[in-house]
């Protein structure tokens, strides 16, 4: 007993002197000044930040300290390692999400609190794509625990040590904890931070953070898509069409708004063209934060009570899937942007 | 012998009514313990967020997710939403991407442009107002006259790189070394502005687009900017057609917010007009050379 204490605390300590490693290492890169092109500080805190609120939404202390032991090397029942696997998988969604969220509220920012000629506006729009890229670095992060889980259960499950059964949601999974509700609280503090703090911080602006970040006619149709497309599914698999359906809303929502732009092109509306141009940035920034605050933890919330074994094939295709086309749809948007107008 | 009835009198299961309910009670304790291990522990607090936040307890918000009324909120939502969009809402952020969208255009455009003219007025200073003409007639060929009323003053030329000043009424010519030896003399209100080169680097680098204004149905424009540099504020009329600026005007706002704008200069431009190279021809002086 003692020695098997003595041996985890060996590998916990491993685990913590790598980390360790990584993070001098890291710092080291930071301060040589030498990778400063690649530094976005606002979208790296929103990256840790949103990672850690979203987490903390979806799961209780208990599984998340569960969770890291489990990723250190000390095992548990099947049964827990399975929903350590699933909090892995689920850090690394959120990662990714939030790393192109990040991004779309950079870019938006950027857009809306010009602080200096043209140049310093497409440089500052085109920095926030590396909260993309922190993002993705942190997901491959967290996955990498949760594919090491998941090969340990299957050499379990293969030699029959136990059968990882589904078991009936237990009356904790089923209530909202007090950390979720802290984290929900959080992830919202982190939002407000990168909208609010740009906007008030600037003097002569004379419009509210939330003209940024509410653009009414993409709330409308995302959240009325969505609610649609729930209904006709109905039943148990509402709450497991939630990914999917903002996803889908959010993509007919950022086409409608491309097919706006090209129009407008042909009939030489300037106005038009940015209004769809607004459309298909807000529809993106709905979707997504529509699947981050209410898709993924109602996703794991179901995995973790037992009511599906894990998210559907169409539940992942839209969490990594549809970030990716909305970053297609920011950069087609900054080219469109930087890109003159030609006459005659 | 009556086995049965023996055995029933040894074995008798019934409890005391009191000891009954007791154990019935401890058997509940029990369960409920199993259920939610750690409501034992839990603090006061903590006891009324499970409350608070068990599914049963919201179990009233039912009527919200009644289907009639989802099915009709989210049809409304669907049409009201399209319906904003297709009328073309404001909104800050297609403001600003139009803003942008306009100065990279003209600032693109002033940068191909084949030549400018350009008059500028500048408010009077010590009673005095100045008058310039920029001539730019191709990449590297400029001119630039000052005027003060009625007569010629002083003349700058650029040729590839050679600058040289003619003051006119002292028939004098100078030849400078660089742009920068003009910093305080008469032709450094129009410093910026001696190229369509320099005006494009001063959109890109220095001054802060602001935003656009366009009247509806107008072909022209105004980009509104801010030159911290200089602590004043640039109006661009733009023409639409052509994104090429017509008129610039620097403007020193008032102290008071809202209150009238000063200018403080204005150019005209013309572009793309043939120019003849006479504009270029030195003048023959009698009088004395010199060089700075």
């Amino acid at each position: 007993m003692n020695m098997s204490k003595e041996k985890n605390n060996k590998k916990l300590g491993l685990i913590l002197a790598r980390i360790l490693v990584v993070a001098a290492l890291v710092a080291a890169v930071v301060f040589s000044g030498k990778f400063s092109g690649f530094m976005n500080v606002r979208g790296l805190l929103f990256v840790l930040a949103g990672s850690v609120t979203l987490v903390l939404a979806s799961f209780s202390f208990p599984e998340i300290s569960a969770a890291f032991r489990n990723a250190a090397g000390v095992l548990d029942k099947p049964e827990a390692i399975r929903k350590s696997m699933v909090f892995w998988e689920a850090a690394a969604r959120n990662a990714w999400m939030t790393g192109v969220l990040g991004t779309i509220l950079n870019f938006i920012v950027a857009l809306c609190t010009l602080s200096g000629g043209i140049a310093d506006v497409a440089t500052r729009m085109a920095a926030s794509f590396l909260a993309t890229v922190y993002g993705m670095v942190l997901a491959v992060i967290c996955a990498v625990p949760a594919w090491k889980l998941g090969e340990i259960l299957r050499l379990q499950t293969a030699k029959n040590i136990s059968q990882t059964t589904l078991n009936p949601a237990s009356a904790e999974a089923k209530s909202l904890r007090f950390e979720n509700a802290v984290g929900y609280l959080l992830f919202l503090v982190a939002i407000s931070w990168m909208v609010f703090k740009p906007v008030l911080g600037a003097a002569h602006l004379n419009f509210s953070p939330f003209d940024l970040i509410i653009y009414w006619p993409a709330l409308l149709v995302v959240v009325g898509g969505t609610i649609a497309l729930v209904l006709f599914v109905g039943g148990d698999g509402a709450g497991r069409i939630l990914m999917p359906a903002f996803a889908i809303t959010g993509l007919i929502g950022s086409l409608l708004g491309f097919i706006q732009v090209l129009l407008a092109f042909a009939s030489g509306k300037t106005y038009l063209v940015s209004a769809g141009l607004t459309f298909v940035i807000a529809s993106s920034f709905m979707a997504m934060l529509g699947m981050t605050i209410v898709g993924g933890p109602l996703e794991d919330r179901l995995v973790k009570q037992g009511r599906t074994e894990k998210p559907s094939g169409l539940s992942r295709a839209a969490a990594y899937g549809f970030p990716l086309l909305a970053l297609l749809f920011l950069v087609v948007a900054l080219i469109l942007v930087i890109t003159p107008i030609k006459k005659g | 012998m009556d086995v049965d009835g023996l055995l029933k009198n040894v074995l008798d299961e019934r409890l005391p009514a009191e000891a009954e309910r007791r154990m019935q009670g401890r058997l509940a304790d029990f369960r409920k313990r199993i259920e939610r291990p750690e409501q034992g522990r839990q603090t006061g607090a903590a006891r009324i967020w499970q409350k608070l936040f068990r599914p049963e307890a919201w179990l009233w918000t039912r009527w919200i997710f009644n289907k009639q009324a989802l099915v009709f909120l989210s049809i409304f939502m669907l049409a009201v939403g399209g319906f904003l969009q297709a009328t073309g809402l404001r909104s800050v952020v297609a403001e600003n991407l139009t803003s942008l969208r306009t100065s990279v255009s003209v600032a693109d455009s002033i940068r191909r442009s084949g030549s400018m003219e350009c008059r500028v007025q500048v408010a009077a200073k010590e009673g005095v107002p100045s008058d310039y003409v920029i001539r730019w007639i191709q990449p590297g060929m400029a001119r630039v006259d000052v005027q003060k009323p009625g007569e010629v003053r002083e003349t700058l030329w650029i040729t590839n790189g050679d600058l040289v000043v003619v003051d006119h009424l002292k028939n004098m010519s100078k030849k400078l070394a660089s742009l920068e030896q003009l910093q305080h003399s008469a032709f450094q209100p129009v410093m910026g502005f001696l190229s369509p080169a320099k005006i494009a680097e001063n959109m890109d680098q220095r001054w802060q687009l602001e935003r656009f204004e366009q009247e509806t149905g107008s072909r022209q424009g105004t980009l509104i900017f801010t030159d911290h540099e200089k602590g004043s504020h640039l109006k661009m009329t733009v023409d639409l057609d052509s994104y090429l600026p017509i008129r610039i005007s620097r403007l020193r706002l008032s102290a008071e917010k809202g209150g009238p704008a000063e200018e403080l200069m204005r150019l005209d431009f013309t572009w793309n007009q043939p120019t003849s190279t006479q504009w270029m021809m030195f003048p023959k002086f009698a009088g004395k050379k010199g060089s700075a």
